[in-house]
Parts: structure tokens; sequence; C-alpha cells
């Protein structure tokens, strides 16, 4: 089991990189790097839905400001997730894992699930995100395009990173 | 589901769309696109639930909105018809105001018989009488044949028997207009002269010939013209959707009486 400080700095860490990939790292319009939905979906299962929502919140909202973003836009995502993730995991993982699981990896959960679980969560932030930064479905194409290379970018180096650093005992 | 559940279930919604909306707020507030187009998203919200009120009301008040303009109607044609007095008296010799208007509504309608009635909220004790003429401002209704104190019985243009002396607007020609029997909206102008010129399109409109109607009323266009080799024939969709009657008029003939002197 990781120490509550272990996890806090695998938190700050990821939230700094996150930070320099939005202010530094220019990927084109179709590519937006995302790994604030790794946050939220580590935050314990048995934590109660509305301080989940808080913490999505909360966290959406300092990479905002940090992000020189606009500001509202990751924090109204982060919530979204946060409100439906728990939803997410109860319909993504096999029945005997769904109540004895805290937080979700590939050890506990398998690969195919743990990704399908990372993918519908990143999915979710993504649109609300990208929706909300649009403000409407047009361009389509272009919005739709930009959502799914995001998708599959972001759930390639969520899986790694949880899988390589997070997942170590 | 126990209230304690219903109460965590309630709170938890507020506080997902406290959330949202604070973040949709602030995003809104800190960018111009945002801003231009969330506040765009909810003037059209607003527009269409203001157009969604608004067809509501409207269908709430349609039935006083309807008697108001039927009242004002009423009033412009008795105010036209003095004018139209005047104006004759001015022409050549005088007379007193030809056509007096009472207002009244369709109690009861037919139109699928061969003779058709219809039932007016107004009776004796309104001066209606018997033989007055019924119109709106699409065309003739019928002629009133029974009345009692507060209703009346019309007999009306969609009858088999009933007639209306027309005339072609653009010309002057006349000639007798009778229900064609079949549709509500088809009628056929009959003994019309060979030479006449009459083209579809054209407006028929009442003669004024007779004690009944006033003059100028239009009735409806022709549609189909016939030469039988003696007279022409004209098919006319009527005006006058008679599935569709609400308000009437009830003529008098204030010269009626001095007419029919004159006939005898």
């Amino acid at each position: 089991m990781r120490s509550g400080l272990w996890n806090i700095i695998l938190f700050v860490l990821i939230f700094i990189l996150q930070v320099l990939i939005c202010n530094y790292v220019e990927l084109g319009a179709y590519i937006y790097i995302c790994l604030i939905p790794l946050l939220v979906i580590n935050i314990p299962m048995k934590t109660d839905i509305r301080v989940t929502m808080l913490a999505g919140f909360a966290i959406g909202l300092l990479l905002d400001v940090f992000a020189n973003g606009v500001l509202g836009l990751n924090a109204a995502a982060a919530t979204m997730l946060a409100a439906f993730k728990g939803s997410v995991f109860q319909r993504t993982v096999n029945k005997e894992h769904r109540y004895n699981i805290e937080v979700p990896s590939m050890r506990n959960v398998g690969i195919f699930n743990y990704i399908g679980y990372l993918a519908v969560c990143t999915g979710i932030y993504m649109v609300t995100y990208t929706l909300l930064e649009c403000v409407s479905l047009r361009p389509f194409f272009f919005i739709l395009l930009r959502i799914l290379i995001s998708l599959v970018i972001n759930v390639a180096l969520m899986a790694i990173i949880s899988n390589s650093i997070m997942d170590r005992e | 589901m126990r209230r304690s559940e219903l109460i965590s279930l309630i709170s938890t919604v507020l506080l997902f769309l406290a959330l949202e909306i604070l973040s949709i707020m602030m995003a809104s507030n800190n960018s111009i696109v945002q801003r231009y187009r969330i506040m765009g998203a909810i003037r059209n919200t607003q527009t269409s639930m203001w157009k969604t009120s608004r067809k509501v009301q409207y269908f709430i008040n349609y039935r006083v909105e309807n008697e108001k303009l039927a009242q004002e109607n009423l009033a412009l044609r008795q105010e036209l018809d003095l004018y139209k007095t005047a104006a004759d008296a001015v022409d050549s010799v005088s007379s007193k105001a030809g056509y007096t208007y009472i207002l009244a509504r369709v109690v009861k309608n037919s139109t699928n018989k061969q003779h058709n009635f219809i039932v007016l909220n107004r009776g004796r004790n309104d001066g209606i009488e018997t033989g007055m003429g019924v119109i709106t401002d699409n065309g003739v209704v019928g002629v009133v044949n029974a009345v009692q104190d507060d209703y009346s019985q019309v007999i009306s243009f969609l009858s088999a028997d009933q007639r209306v002396s027309a005339k072609i607007a653009g010309n002057g020609t006349f000639g007798p207009l009778a229900w064609k029997g079949r549709s509500v909206r088809q009628a056929r102008m009959t003994e019309i002269p060979e030479h006449t010129e009459v083209n579809p399109g054209d407006t028929i409109l009442t003669s004024g010939f007779s004690t009944i109607y006033p003059p100028d009323i239009p009735l409806g266009k022709v549609t189909k013209v016939f030469d039988n080799g003696v007279s022409i024939d004209i098919n006319v969709e009527l005006f006058q959707n008679f599935g569709a009657l609400q308000h009437v008029y009830v003529v008098a003939n204030n010269n009626a009486g001095q007419i029919k002197q004159l006939e005898k």
C-alpha cells in the first residue's frame, strides 16, 4: 500500500507536469495533452461523492489558474468527471472488483478493464472540456477529431504513467 | 428510498450543479469568446422560451381577442356603411343608412349535409328577424329562417336551394351563385352572358341586387370557366371557410320595407 505522502508527491508531480505541458508544449490544434483525469480517478472510490466533486473542482481550477487558460474550463470538466467516475467504474469493471477496490489500477482490475475505465473517464473529461472551450458543435469534424486524437494519446500516456509510477508498491 | 438517501442525492445534485454553473460563469467572465457564445446560447434559450410563452398566452387569450376583434370589425363595418350612405347622398338622391349589423356567435354549424343549418346566439330580443342575411368578412353565410327570443337559425349558403346574386369584380356582370353540393369551398356562378370576359383568378362579389346582402362583399375567386354554348358557367372557390365559422354579422337592410313595397 502506498503511503499518503507518496500519493501527495505523485499528485503534485503530475500536476506540475500538466502545468508545464499546458504552458510550454505546443502540439497543434488537434492535440490537448491532459493528465488531470488521472488525478481525479485516483481519488479513492470510498470517498464521498461530494468531497470527490469538490476535490475535482479544486484540481481543475488550480490547473486553470496555473496554466493561463480560460478560468473554469478544466474545473467544469474535472467536476463532471468526479461526479460520474463512480458510475463509470461500476459499469466497466467486473462484479468481483466493484466493491473491494479503492483505487483502480491495471494490477487490481486487469488491463482491459482499466483501459476501458480510463478511456470512458478521459472521454467524459475531453468532451466536457472541448464543448465548453468551443461552446458549440461547429466545426463538428474538427471537434470530433480533436476529441478522438486527444483521447487516444491521453489514455496511452495515462496508462503508461499509471502502470510505471502510480501503481508501484 | 429513505429520507436520508433522498437528502444525500439532492445535496449531491445541487452541489454538482453549483460547481458546474460556477465553472461556466468563470469561463464566461474570463474569455470574450466564451462570454459571447454562452450569452448567445442563453439569449437563444430565452428567446425560444419567450416565444413559447407568447404562444401559450396567445392561445389562452385567443377567444377574448377574437371577440374583441369581431366587435371592432362590427364598429368599422357600421362606420363604413355610414360613409357609403353619405357618399350616395352627395352623388344623387338622399337615403337613410343602408344596413345595420348585429354581431353574433355561431353556436351550432353543420357542413356535411345537402341542407345545412347554423344556430346563432342572437334572437328576437337582439333585433333579429327572419329573412335577414348573415355574412362575414369573407363572404355570405346564409339567411335567417327561424327566430327565438335568444337564438336564431340560419339556412346555410351550403344548401342545395340557396342562391346569392353575385357579380364579377372587373366588369360587374352578374348572375346567381350557388353551392355545388360537394366541397364546402366550391360554388358555381351561372347564367353569365357568353361575350363576358372572365378569367381564372377574377374576384366574385355580392351584387347588392337583393334586399338580403349588401353589395361588394367578396365571395370567392374564379377557378374555371365553362362555355355551355348559351352562357358561361364559372367555378368559384369560396373565401369563406364554413368549417371555421365563429363570429358572423346579421345584416338588417333598413330600406328593405320600401324596396319590397315597390316590388309588389
